[in-house]
């Protein structure tokens, strides 16, 4: 059993400790990452077979809630209540910007409620428990897939041509898939240890989305509070891709470069708070 | 010097278990800030194992045995100290817990192997080696939530089985399957201590412990009590779990024990292949009919290991009330070393009349050493042949 002690020891080493600094927790934390980057498609792709597995539906239910919410809000706000939906006629004008918004609520909803299904494998294996809300988002994304060739189908019927411009989707919806898998980070590390945010987050979602410009135009709020209304990178990301893939329209610089450093710090933020909370993660969940 | 794999530096785990708690008015103040119990689940442990060695952990249900496996590997962070693993670590704890039930065997197989670090062309590669292991066959492909629970616990293993990791910690991982099962597993482990990956052996087995490990340390309430030969652990442990349980008598008022003496024929140590003597002191308060008095040997693991009867020697023979005195003579001693539990029952017309259990204890310090269960009192001739050489 004895090995000479002069022999190369190439064996990588791991220090497990109660608290680490910033600098080794990322380090520490991406590597890992990416030594289970296998994990990742395994846990994504899990969450795409369980869709066909006892479902009649499968990949439909990928379409039927945005439809659904369209016809409902397209009644609703533009018929009933008259809000004005700017050049667009009111069912596409809802639906481009009920897209992204689902990718974001269903990512956030559903990583939160992710975690605490896999409680058990939380308490008894060791491996980067990002992964398990990261994979929601990642599938979530993958629906948002489905969404826009939906999308493009309807602006078809509509008479409407995706343009060159349309390709910022790509940024933008890169944007908002950061700043989902961001808040999922969050509020999933919270839901292990207090399952009230879960409890509450139909209701948060239900709040947020109408700070953003998805059944209503950012026409209709005042100049004056535009400024603040614009602070948020929701509202200024869903209103870009209805701008860019249904418009054609060039988005705000200005704008997309805030909304980009706001996502890259969000998102740090968010991973930190992750692994810090992840270190007794077993022991509350 | 051998090369360490794991160091435990002072090592402390506390664990914040909600109090009690009053409803109603401030319920939400209190949940907040709860009044909390503080568990220290380890408590300031130190110990290292070294590259190639086999390492048990033994000790009582809650002395902190599976804290302490969540800690080696990286389930959770300790509350102070360290621990530092050199090399690709591997805990089998239970790894059917990646299952997702939905999943045919196979889907889960790579799902489970993902968790355990491995990529999808590896699985692929031992995905045969995995199903034989297992012993799962055609069901591979069926749901895991039509396997049996067997088949789920042996899946489970198997797949960690297969891993070519430097240390593994096994966690109660032979408690899992039939005994066809448990022969892979042992031999699993077997060919993992040659190819001489370093292993941290958790399990109420203590045989296997025995059998498998260099080394073993003892638990208990977190505290490490004893670093040593699983043999002398083995034996601390036993001691300690047989101070607290508690002997208990079903006399039926018919009996009361006087004394219990094991001891060697002319003095000196009881001793592996040496005689031994036992006397039992019984103060009958009925008269009683072909009494058969037994002495049971348990195994610390709990197993009958061997008895000592009045029946066959003692025959027809009816007692009146009063002290009898019962005298056991074993020629030659084929228990091997190690505290043995001993229950003393007397029947009578095959009706248990009276049975104490626990009631003493037998020490077997190491005599005539020699592997194995027990010693086999033996002789041996040898010679040559001249003229063929041939074997009997």
């Amino acid at each position: 059993m004895n090995v000479a002690s002069g022999a190369a020891d190439d064996r990588p080493i791991k220090v497990i400790r109660p608290t680490q600094s910033v600098i080794e927790l990322l380090c520490d934390g991406l590597t890992s990452l990416i030594g289970h980057k296998s994990l990742f498609v395994e846990m994504t792709l899990l969450r795409l077979k369980l869709r066909f597995k006892q479902s009649l539906l499968g990949w439909i239910w990928a379409v039927v809630p945005p439809l659904l919410l369209m016809v409902t809000y397209t009644l609703i706000f533009s018929n009933v209540i008259g809000f004005k939906t700017g050049d667009l006629p009111a069912p596409l004008f809802i639906f481009s910007g009920l897209i992204p918004w689902t990718f974001f609520s269903t990512s956030i909803t559903t990583a939160t409620a992710g975690i605490v299904t896999h409680r058990y494998l939380i308490s008894r294996c060791a491996f980067p428990r990002e992964i398990i809300p990261l994979s929601y988002v990642v599938s979530a994304l993958l629906d948002l897939g489905v969404g826009i060739l939906m999308l493009v189908a309807f602006m078809y019927y509509f008479g409407f041509w995706p343009t060159l411009h349309t390709l910022y989707a790509i940024p933008i919806l890169g944007m908002l898939a950061s700043y989902s898998a961001a808040a999922s980070l969050c509020s999933s590390s919270f839901q292990a240890r207090f399952r009230d945010i879960g409890i509450a987050m139909p209701l948060l979602l239900q709040i947020i989305m109408f700070t953003a410009p998805i059944v209503y135009s950012s026409d209709s709020i005042p100049q004056n509070v535009k400024n603040i209304y614009f602070l948020n990178p929701l509202a200024i990301l869903i209103e870009a891709f209805r701008q860019t893939v249904v418009l054609g329209i060039h988005p705000n610089v200005d704008q997309m470069i805030y909304c980009a450093i706001g996502s890259i710090i969000f998102l740090g933020l968010a991973y930190v708070l992750f692994k810090r909370l992840d270190t007794t993660l077993a022991d509350v969940i | 010097m051998p090369l360490i794999d794991i160091s435990v530096v002072n090592v402390s785990k506390r664990y914040r278990i909600p109090g009690q708690r009053r409803d109603g008015i401030g319920s939400f103040l209190t949940k907040l800030f709860p009044r909390k119990e503080e568990i220290w689940a380890i408590k300031d442990i130190n110990f290292e194992v070294f590259r190639g060695e086999a390492l048990g952990i033994v000790g009582h249900n809650g002395a902190g045995k599976s804290t302490l496996v969540k800690l080696l590997s990286g389930i959770t962070a300790p509350t102070y100290g360290q621990v530092i693993v050199r090399g690709a670590l591997s805990a089998l704890v239970e790894i059917g817990a990646g299952f997702n039930v939905e999943l045919t065997g196979r889907e889960n197989v790579f799902l489970a192997g993902s968790i355990l670090g491995m990529s999808r062309r590896e699985i692929a590669r031992k995905m045969l080696g995995i199903v034989e292991f297992a012993g799962i066959g055609d069901r591979i492909d069926a749901p895991v939530k039509t396997y049996s629970s067997g088949q789920f616990l042996r899946l489970g293993f198997s797949i960690a089985a297969q891993l070519e990791h430097d240390i593994f910690i096994l966690d109660e991982v032979l408690a899992v399957g039939d005994v066809a099962f448990q022969t892979r597993c042992f031999d699993r482990i077997d060919r993992l201590r040659r190819a001489g990956k370093t292993i941290v052996l958790i399990s109420h087995n203590l045989a296997a412990v025995e059998r498998i490990c260099d080394r073993a340390i003892l638990l208990n309430r977190g505290e490490l009590v004893m670093t040593g030969s699983p043999r002398d652990v083995i034996e601390e442990y036993s001691r300690a779990a047989y101070a607290v349980m508690s002997w208990s008598s079903e006399a039926f008022d018919v009996a009361e024990l006087i004394k219990v003496r094991f001891e060697r024929p002319g003095g000196g140590p009881i001793q592996t292949g040496e005689p031994m003597a036992a006397h039992v002191s019984v103060l009958l308060k009925v008269p009683t009919r072909d009494p058969i008095i037994t002495i049971s040997f348990y195994w610390p693991s709990g197993y009958l290991c061997t008895q000592l009867t009045s029946a066959g020697s003692c025959k027809d023979r009816a007692l009146q009330d009063g002290l009898v005195s019962v005298d056991f003579v074993c020629p030659v001693l084929t228990m091997q070393r190690g505290l043995y539990r001993a229950d003393i029952a007397i029947e009578s017309g095959s009706e248990l009349i009276a049975h104490w259990r626990c009631c003493s204890l037998l020490r077997v310090e190491p005599g005539k050493i020699i592997g194995g269960d027990f010693y086999l009192e033996h002789s041996c001739n040898m010679s040559a042949e001249r003229s063929h050489m041939s074997r009997t």
